[in-house]
């Protein structure tokens, strides 16, 4: 052994015995006691007690350790779906757009087909009212956001009842020019009258179903419910005066007109 | 339980550290408190031990920093050479400057040296400690005794006859 590894030894050995040299009974107990009294006492308790129990009763834990942990789980998902419905709010829709109805405008009462006569002639401008009343020009079909929402039943049987109607404005205005060429002839034709009959038949189940919510529309069909009841109690023995009275409810009215500009233009 | 087992050995890795009964115990239950604290992210990849002797060690350093900050030394290895050099005493004059000598040693080489030389850790368990490899932990004992040995050298013809 050299002098070093000797003297390292003898170091070695006197560290040992007097550097700071530590008291032969640890204190235990004291500092388990201030452990349990330290921020740690949950912990600690968890991790096993050396005979002096586990928490003491009656202390009293920091705020932050007396919430439960779900608690802040809890607040956590709250905030976190409030903030999921915000964001959804921003991204969707405008207020005024949820609250506006939706467009029931019927195609075959747009204006595309209204004339400068029919507006020049006492039409006041009906044509452009819309289904929900409001004036102006009507918004374009599609211009809104298309949504299936718990409605989405109720604007496809309006929209089924805007075909209904205008297939049979298009079969009443038909039956009207006809019936206007035989009237200026002076003669009545029986096929007509037939006509007649099943037009105002559909003509009342049209007042009674929604298609008659549209005041323009419902307003048309009753003039020319009052029409056709007319010409189906016409007959070969009714007299002239009786034809002056369609005739004239055909002009005065406007029918044959309004029942033009009402029928839906093809391809739209 | 595992405070137990182990609170002998860091309290007096702590007093042998620290040098003081209260510093020792408040290092010490510190390294329990965390130790409970994050029981729950404890892996079984090191003994328990190993585990809280890297705290222990981790608290007694940094806690003894912040007390250097607010002590002044009363003597310097310097002056106690200097003192050893003019007048060669008795034993207990010797304790002292080893003492002197051990705590004025560059930190890292002071805890390899009080836990290998005089606690009896592995240079294994040192490196695990102190986030070292063991080879580091022999290289720093290495130097620790060369610094040790310079500062008494007055005392070695003494101390080796």
């Amino acid at each position: 052994m050299s002098d070093e590894d000797r003297m390292d030894a003898l170091l070695r050995q006197l560290a040992a015995e007097e550097y700071n040299r530590p008291p032969e009974i640890v204190p235990r107990e004291q500092m388990w006691e201030a452990i349990l009294q330290g921020s740690g006492k949950r912990e600690a308790g968890s991790g096993g007690t050396p005979g002096t129990g586990n928490r003491e009763p009656g202390t009293v834990l920091p705020f932050r350790q007396r919430i439960p942990r779900w608690v802040y789980y809890a607040v956590a998902a709250a905030l976190l779906l409030a903030l999921g419905v915000q964001i959804g709010r921003l991204l969707g829709p405008s207020p005024a757009q949820q609250l506006a109805p939706r467009t029931t405008q019927p195609d075959s009462l747009g204006p595309t087909r209204v004339s400068p006569e029919s507006v020049s002639v006492g039409a006041p401008r009906r044509d452009l009212v819309s289904d929900d009343g409001s004036k102006g020009p009507p918004k374009p079909k599609g211009s809104g956001p298309e949504r299936l929402g718990p409605d989405a039943g109720e604007e496809i049987s309006a929209r089924a009842y805007t075909v209904a109607t205008g297939q049979h404005l298009i079969e009443a205005e038909a039956m009207l020019t006809a019936f206007k060429g035989d009237l200026s002839q002076g003669r009545m034709d029986a096929e007509i009258s037939a006509w007649g009959k099943d037009l105002l038949s559909n003509t009342r189940l049209l007042l009674d179903s929604p298609a008659a919510r549209d005041p323009v529309r419902r307003r048309l069909l009753q003039d020319l419910e009052l029409v056709l009841v007319q010409i189906v109690q016409l007959s070969p023995k009714s007299s002239a005066r009786d034809r002056d009275l369609i005739r004239g409810a055909l002009t005065d009215d406007q029918v044959l007109t309004r029942l033009r500009t009402a029928i839906p233009v093809k391809g739209t | 339980m595992l405070y137990d087992q182990h609170v002998d050995r860091v309290y007096r890795l702590a007093f042998r550290l620290a040098g003081e009964d209260e510093l020792a115990r408040d290092f010490t239950q510190e390294t329990f408190i965390r130790a409970f604290q994050r029981l729950k992210d404890f892996r079984s990849e090191s003994s328990f031990g190993t585990w809280i002797h890297t705290i222990a060690t981790s608290v007694s350093l940094n806690g003894l920093r912040k007390v250097k900050k607010f002590r002044t030394r009363e003597t310097s290895l310097d002056d106690a050479l200097t003192v050893g050099a003019v007048t060669r005493r008795a034993e207990p004059d010797l304790k002292e400057r080893l003492k002197q000598a051990i705590d004025n040693l560059p930190e890292g080489y002071r805890t390899v040296f009080v836990m290998h030389d005089v606690e009896g850790y592995t240079h294994e368990e040192i490196g695990a400690a102190l986030g070292v490899q063991p080879g580091t932990s022999k290289a720093q004992l290495f130097r620790a005794r060369a610094k040790l040995r310079e500062a008494l050298a007055d005392f070695a013809g003494e101390w080796v006859s």
